[in-house]
């Protein structure tokens, strides 16, 4: 067993090596989507800054919320949701789609990971470049600390997306159904998690909801600290549980299935 | 003869057996409901015992379904062996499907860093990867235009560029000579050949006996995932003329 998790460490080591294949690949992705239009890769920015503007409009009635802060609320919890769920959604598939590279020669298998996680960060990349001008529209200001708490849970949400895509892509490719089934339960955790309401807005419901949504906490970890409050404890400690958790699981799940994800393409 | 009886590569019962999955056993409905997964299995390779030596040009051979892609993949490291070993001595270089890894709504020049990287080619060697592509694959100004514009000859001229760049140590080919109109086939086969004089060990799987017979001096024959004959290239092309007989 000692030896087989050694040969994991391997894989995800060698697999960072890589780096030319998933850079040049991960940027592709990104180029490949937009090439034929006008505005390119901008429409990733364009479409957000439009859900953002339209929902934090919309539904600060409804929630009767501080008007500015809603705004802020909504684009950041939004943007870390997209992260998370295009991370995962697209994650089932990402070794099934790696087939035809998978067939010519010797790959480290997490070498596909890793693209789809920088294609991801370029897409987050996109849209958070709208986060300073909306700060400044509004006059408000997290402070640099808030700012790099903020950052450091965003980390956080990175590595802890690389382990739940590796481990996601591994039982899809065995199981073929487990896609659809993330797929349908992604859409309802949208509903589920303190994106455009909060909290108090559910009240007792809202806080057994947040108490079982692993997403809640790593919004959190990175909102928080932006919207001016205090440093996220519980959420962290929670957020680092689960993370170390996923990489303990994946570690084991791709240690006991290494030798045979190839005969599953 | 010193240099020629140095083991590149020695496979020792060698066995690759696939598992046929369907929608039932693929589904988690069916694992909890106690099916164990596989219900088929297919022996790919079977008892494959053989050592190629530094240097040796040779040719795999059989019928369609026989275990030559198989084989070849395998010593590419692309299915880790079930059963049995192998033990390579030297680097690998494989050509199976050369176009993987192009982007058909990219340019042609857009492409080439897409196949360097899925080649393992590195980013720094761009230049001298563009000007090969260029002199080579002579598609001038259509190079900046996107990929499926092109005619299927010319998408290969560049992934057949690029694909044979580098290579070094063992070169695993599986009927990849000769692509393109007439004139670029030549071409091709020129620079295919000049790379097997750099290859040190040429293994070529083909259903071509006279390609076979020009590149080739050992021939191994397959047949139903076994080694069924192993020997000079011209007898090794009667046996599958037999076989194929038998059909």
């Amino acid at each position: 067993m000692k030896l087989i998790i050694k040969d994991v460490i391997q894989d995800v080591i060698d697999g960072a090596k890589s780096y030319e294949f998933w850079m040049t690949f991960g940027m592709n992705d990104i180029k490949a989507k937009y090439r034929r239009s006008k505005l390119g890769q901008w429409w990733i920015t364009l479409s957000v800054a439009l859900f953002i503007l339209v929902i934090g409009a919309l539904y600060q009635g409804i929630f009767n919320a501080d008007s500015k802060t809603y705004l802020v609320y909504v684009a950041i919890g939004y943007i870390i949701w997209l992260f998370m769920q295009d991370s995962i959604g697209s994650g089932c598939l990402v070794i099934a789609q790696a087939k035809p590279f998978l067939l010519q020669k010797k790959w480290p298998i997490s070498t596909f990971i890793y693209r789809l996680v920088y294609r991801e960060i370029l897409i987050f990349f996109h849209h958070v470049v709208l986060v300073p001008p909306l700060f400044l529209w509004l006059g408000l200001w997290p402070g640099l600390i808030g700012i790099f708490y903020s950052i450091l849970g965003m980390l956080l949400v990175i590595f802890t997306s690389f382990w739940i895509i590796f481990l996601l892509a591994i039982i899809s490719l065995r199981f073929r159904d487990f896609s659809p089934i993330i797929q349908s339960l992604l859409r309802m955790a949208f509903f589920a998690t303190p994106i455009i309401w909060q909290e108090r807005n559910l009240g007792q419901l809202g806080e057994y909801i947040n108490l079982l949504n692993p997403f809640g906490y790593f919004l959190k970890i990175v909102r928080e600290p932006l919207l001016g409050n205090s440093f996220p404890q519980q959420a962290w400690l929670v957020s680092s549980c689960i993370s170390v958790g996923l990489l303990v699981l994946t570690l084991c799940v791709f240690a006991s299935t290494n030798k045979r994800i190839q005969y599953w393409l | 003869m010193a240099l020629n009886s140095y083991p590149d590569i020695i496979c020792n019962d060698l066995q690759v057996e696939f598992s046929l999955f369907d929608s039932i056993s693929r589904s988690v409905r069916a694992r909890m409901g106690g099916n164990t997964g596989a219900i088929r299995t297919v022996k790919a390779l079977d008892n494959v015992s053989v050592t190629i030596n530094r240097g040796e040009r040779v040719g795999i051979l059989g019928n369609n379904g026989a275990g030559k892609s198989t084989f070849l993949r395998t010593l590419a490291g692309v299915y880790p062996p079930q059963f049995g070993s192998v033990k390579l001595n030297n680097k690998i270089t494989s050509l199976f499907d050369i176009a993987v890894g192009t982007d058909p709504n990219a340019s042609g020049y857009e492409n080439i860093p897409l196949l360097m990287a899925t080649r393992n080619i590195s980013i720094s060697k761009l230049d001298e990867v563009i000007s090969d592509v260029q002199d080579f694959t002579e598609l001038e100004e259509a190079l900046a235009r996107p990929l499926r514009t092109y005619s299927a000859g010319m998408r290969l001229r560049i992934a057949f560029t690029i694909a044979t760049f580098q290579v070094n140590g063992i070169l695993l080919m599986d009927e990849v000579i000769g692509v393109g109109d007439a004139q670029f086939a030549k071409k091709s086969k020129e620079r295919i050949i000049s790379l097997m004089g750099q290859a040190g060990t040429l293994i070529l799987a083909s259903h071509s006996s006279e390609l076979l017979e020009t590149h080739c001096r050992r021939g191994i024959v397959f047949n139903n995932g076994k080694i069924v004959f192993d020997g000079d290239i011209t007898e090794a092309n009667k046996v599958v003329l037999k076989l194929k007989d038998q059909f």
